[in-house]
């Protein structure tokens, strides 16, 4: 075969390695779009898990606190568990008490704010197309709540009737 | 064909002009002339440096997102600080009021007994006017008003103690809470906000800033907590008032603090403890110290003798007018008489019927004769002999049993006789049986016997009515400064860039020849990074932050609080602030403050506040205190300077 021919034979070449190459570069630029997206998404549910976190712990935990429909599916968990839980006096003044002061206690000590936010979105096509999700989560302790003396005077007063009357 | 030949020209002319290139006289200006490969090596070398500064900038982002982390955990750790310090206010707040309420039962006793007390001088003021018909009410109510002087009594030696318990417990909190506190940041960091392992919650003050307050203010504070819960059950106009009557109670409780709640007045920490005392006593019972001594013996005998007869209350024993019967008779006369606060039970006494004539003189109806039965021996538990209640309705105590000649005592009272209130005719006889109280032998009093638990230096938490004192802010100090605030330093372990390690490094040794900077790229321990990735690394693995727990003025429905307040409404709460160092002013008024809490922080065992790090690692009981201590120090200047 001389050069004539063989010039002739390598013709389009070039033309099928680019459009090969051109495959290739789409799918790795859509797989570079795509973590980039999944990554930006991680990073924002989780700016907003903490500013949720963040209000819901200044708000003492108060579950009326709105924290913006965008946090997805924002919710708290109060503390497993409490300090006096193996604290048991027997008899009814025995118990009268420690209702008063697991009471107390565990609203000074125990609660907790943990907001999970999570978020779903479709995988592009050429990369499978199912729906994944993403989520984030931040925890804080509940800041305190300001109870006046009044509601203190309340609750001992609902205490008493509960427990005496 | 042309064109091959004018190819292979230029091949034999290249490689001829190659070899003379390669002659030793040419190659020098040659080579320094020549042009060749120069763009390629360039572009290797830009090469190199784009993907070193690809992996430079991988590192520093994964440095950026550690750093926002480790100052999340920095927040966080100063932030639950502060939260816990507030919480640890809080809870000295409740035990307040918890106090508040313990001491309410005290106050309500009290105010019902002064009633009582007022109610009886009340109708027997009216007495008089109503012809003795309210006497029997007042006595009940004189009665009743000394039950509660011992319901009160009771009801102090149980609250007094557990008082006692709750100031040292508020004592304890004081303490214990900074301390829990910092490891409560640790702990926030290290299990809630990776990338930190952990972090220093440095308080502005060992010790939470309070003080005793005087014991009167928890009277006060009482009052107010009984009268409120006393109109709570009333409708929402009624509660207004009860504003208004708590105020003014909390106002009379604290300047009646002594009566209404017993105050110690500074004496040591005491329990009383009430018997009952019989009278009379005898001359030389202050002298009887050892049983079975002379004086104890002789003053058995004059007692066993001066023991009525069970049956008729007569004599048995040295029966004349100096003997022992009737001495301790007439001492019984004066110290059994009733008075206020009408608190004598336990009478004994001696009584009989009598069948007496009685001669209207004119004037009066006088007793001219009578015949006396059998004498009866009696007793009561709490009523008196005479008056309302006794035996003898006459309330009439004769105090004077009459001359020593006589054959037996002027009688002690008799009944009520109204038909001799009727007047007749001069020489009118009537006769009348009636019962007559001869002689008293004893009865009981109350006395309270008050022991000490502890001499003043000895007793925990302080002495007298202090240890039973509720706490208030420490006077002279405001929201904001030193003592308020919280320092947190999270650390977390030194952010690797991971395989962008190798090209960070060869792009920023600065020093050294290529050979070096070539194994500065290979595989290395971290001596040989860079200074510039080291300087970032340091930077990334520390963060700080400052946060602060005060009282919210303005939370909730009452308003603004009063600073004198502050203990008394659990609204203390915690915020971040920015990070700032204290001034030398602030660090000086630190200092001073901690010598003077030092000795509540010894009390517990804690860490002194003016203690260097290295005894603080050895109260600690910690072994390896050398570097550890030089680590607290290096700390402890950062966040103190």
């Amino acid at each position: 075969m001389n050069a004539s021919k063989r010039h002739r034979a390598q013709r389009g070449t070039a033309t099928i390695e680019a459009i090969l190459a051109l495959f290739v570069f789409i799918i790795v630029w859509a797989g570079v779009l795509y973590m980039g997206r999944a990554y930006s998404a991680k990073l924002e549910l989780k700016s907003k898990a903490r500013a949720c976190a963040w209000i819901q712990s200044a708000n003492s935990c108060s579950a009326h606190v709105d924290c913006g429909t965008s946090v997805g599916d924002g919710n708290i968990d109060s503390a497993e568990g409490g300090l006096l839980d193996h604290f048991a006096v027997g008899g009814d003044v025995g118990d009268f008490l420690s209702d008063i002061l697991e009471r107390q206690v565990e609203k000074l000590f125990g609660e907790r704010a943990t907001v999970a936010a999570s978020h779903e979105f479709s995988r592009p096509v050429h990369l499978g197309g199912e729906q994944v999700s993403v989520s984030a989560s931040y925890s804080l302790p509940c800041n305190t709540k300001p109870v006046s003396t009044d509601t203190l005077g309340e609750q001992l007063l609902e205490l008493l009737k509960e427990k005496v009357f | 064909m042309n064109r091959i030949k004018q190819a292979r020209l230029i091949l034999v002319r290249a490689t001829s002009r190659g070899r003379r290139l390669k002659r030793p006289q040419r190659s020098i200006f040659g080579l320094a002339r020549c042009e060749r490969g120069a763009v390629m090596v360039a572009t290797i070398f830009m090469a190199l440096f784009l993907i070193a500064m690809l992996y430079m900038v991988i590192g520093l982002g994964r440095t950026l997102i550690m750093k926002e982390g480790m100052q999340d955990a920095a927040d966080a750790a100063a932030y639950s600080s502060a939260i816990f310090n507030a919480r640890g206010m809080n809870l000295i707040v409740f035990i307040n009021l918890v106090m508040a309420a313990l001491i309410s039962v005290l106050i309500a006793i009290r105010v019902a007994q002064s009633f009582l007390f007022l109610i009886a001088g009340v109708l027997g003021a009216m007495a008089f006017a109503t012809s003795g018909m309210t006497a029997p009410l007042a006595a009940l109510a004189t009665q009743q008003a000394g039950q509660m002087g011992r319901a009160y009594n009771s009801a102090k030696g149980v609250i007094e103690p557990i008082l006692t318990v709750l100031h040292n417990a508020q004592v304890a909190t004081s303490v214990v809470v900074p301390f829990v506190s910092m490891t409560r940041g640790m702990v926030e960091a290290a299990t809630h906000h990776e990338p930190a392992e952990g972090a220093f919650a440095i308080p502005g003050s060992f010790v939470l800033p309070v003080e005793s307050d005087d014991y009167s203010r928890l009277c006060e504070e009482g009052a107010g907590f009984i009268v409120n819960l006393a109109f709570m059950a009333f409708p929402e106009p009624v509660q207004t008032l009860g504003d208004y009557v708590g105020e003014a109670a909390e106002g009379i409780a604290n300047t009646t603090s002594g009566f209404l709640c017993g105050d110690g007045g500074g004496a040591s920490p005491t329990y009383s403890q009430t018997n009952q005392h019989v009278l009379p006593r005898h001359p030389d019972e202050a002298d009887c110290e050892e049983e079975g001594s002379a004086v104890c013996l002789e003053m058995e005998r004059y007692l066993n003798n001066a023991m009525p007869h069970e049956g008729s209350g007569e004599c048995t024993a040295e029966c004349d007018y100096s003997g022992p019967y009737e001495t301790m008779a007439r001492r019984a006369r004066v110290d059994c008489e009733p008075r206020m606060p009408f608190n004598q039970a336990n009478f004994v006494w001696q009584e009989r019927m009598v069948d007496a004539e009685f001669t209207f003189d004119g004037v009066i109806w006088r007793e001219t004769s009578r015949t006396a039965g059998a004498t009866l021996y009696k007793d009561h538990s709490t009523d008196p002999p005479c008056g309302i209640g006794g035996t003898v309705n006459d309330g009439e105590w004769e105090r004077d049993s009459g001359p020593s000649g006589a054959t037996e005592p002027l009688p002690l009272c008799r009944e009520d006789l109204p038909e001799l209130l009727v007047p007749g005719q001069a020489g009118d006889t009537k006769h009348v049986i009636f019962k007559e109280v001869v002689r008293v032998f004893s009865c009981s009093v109350p006395v309270t016997t008050t022991i000490e638990l502890a001499s003043g230096d000895q007793a925990f938490g302080g002495s007298g009515s202090e240890s039973r004192s509720p706490h208030k802010l420490e006077e002279d100090i405001d929201l904001g400064t030193e003592p308020f605030q919280i320092r947190a330093i999270a650390f977390g372990a030194k952010p690797d860039p991971g395989d962008a390690k190798q090209g960070v490094v060869l792009v920023n040794r600065g020093e050294g020849s290529w050979q070096n900077r070539w194994d500065g790229a290979r595989p290395a321990g971290d001596e040989e990074v860079g200074e510039l990735i080291e300087l970032a690394s340091n930077v990334g693995r520390v963060a700080v932050a400052q946060a602060e727990f005060y009282f919210d003025v303005s939370a909730g429905e009452d308003g603004d609080v009063e600073e004198r307040d502050w203990m008394w409404q659990m609204k203390w709460t915690a915020r971040l602030r920015h990070f700032h160092l204290p001034t030398d002013e602030e660090k000086e008024q630190t200092n001073e403050r901690n010598q003077g809490t030092a000795s509540r922080v010894s009390q517990f065992g804690g860490i002194e506040p003016g203690a260097s790090s290295e005894s603080a690692c050895a109260a600690a009981g910690g072994d390896a205190c050398g570097s550890a201590g030089d680590a607290v120090s290096l700390l402890d200047q950062i966040v103190r300077h």
